[in-house]
C-alpha cells in the first residue's frame, strides 16, 4: 500500500484539524500502513510539551501524539515553522524528528497518498 | 471598546481583529488560538489593555514567562465581566 504522508498546518485546539490528524495517522498504523505525520507552519505546535488541558474538557493532543509515536507513526516537524513558532528543539515532544524542507519533500515524493489537514 | 480575537497571528482574520483594535484604540481579548498572540514580540506598540484566556494559554502549554509582560490573564468569569462591563464589544476575529 506504501506510505502515506499526512501533512498538518493547523495549531491544536482551533479546529479539529490537528486532532483528526491525529486519529487518521493512529488508524492508519492500527492497519499496519506506513504513516509519516509531517508538521509545518502553526501544525507543529501540535508537538509542544507541556500541554494542559486539566479543567477544560478537551482531548490532550500531547498525548495523543505520543500515543500514535508508540504505535508506530513516524512524525516530522518542519525546523523553520518550529522556528516562526518561538520554539526550540527542548520545547517538542520527544520522538517527534525535526527536519528541514527538502527532506520534508523527499517524504512527500516517496509518499503514495498525501493528505493535508 | 473590547475586540475578541480567536484566531492565531498566522491568519488574517487574527490580523485583522487586532488592526481593529490598535485602530480604534480598543482593548483586545484573546481566546482559543487567539492566545498565540499573547506570546512575546506579537503585540509591538500596541497601547491598550490586552486579556488572555488562561484555560486555552495552559492547554497550548504556553509558559506563563512565554507571555509578554503587560499582559493580564483572565479565567472564563473575568471573561464574562469584561464583555458585560464594555459598552461595546466586537469579535470574535
Amino acid at each position: 500500500m506504501g506510505t502515506i504522508a499526512m501533512i498538518l498546518r493547523r495549531s491544536p485546539y482551533g479546529d479539529i484539524n490537528a486532532a483528526e490528524a491525529v486519529r487518521h495517522a493512529m488508524g492508519g498504523v492500527a492497519d499496519e500502513l506506513s504513516i509519516d505525520l509531517i508538521l509545518v507552519d502553526s501544525g507543529v505546535l501540535l508537538a509542544k510539551k507541556g500541554q494542559d488541558d486539566s479543567g477544560t474538557g478537551y482531548t490532550n493532543l500531547e498525548s495523543a501524539l505520543k500515543d500514535s509515536i508508540d504505535m508506530g507513526v513516524e512524525v516530522y516537524a518542519d525546523k523553520l515553522s518550529v522556528r516562526e513558532q518561538d520554539m526550540e528543539t527542548a520545547d517538542i515532544v520527544d520522538g517527534v524528528k525535526i527536519v528541514n524542507g527538502a527532506e520534508i519533500a523527499e517524504l512527500i515524493k516517496e509518499a503514495k497518498t498525501t493528505m493535508i489537514f | 471598546m473590547l475586540v475578541i480575537v480567536k484566531n492565531s497571528p498566522g491568519t488574517s482574520d487574527g490580523k485583522r481583529g487586532v488592526k481593529l483594535a490598535r485602530d480604534m484604540a480598543a482593548d483586545l481579548c484573546f481566546v482559543q488560538n487567539g492566545v498565540y498572540f499573547g506570546q512575546r514580540e506579537r503585540l509591538e506598540g500596541f497601547c491598550g489593555s490586552a486579556y488572555i484566556l488562561d484555560e486555552d494559554v495552559r492547554l497550548r502549554g504556553i509558559r506563563g514567562e512565554d507571555i509578554e509582560k503587560g499582559i493580564k490573564t483572565i479565567d472564563y468569569d473575568g471573561l464574562v465581566d469584561l464583555m458585560a462591563n464594555e459598552d461595546k464589544v466586537i469579535g470574535i476575529f
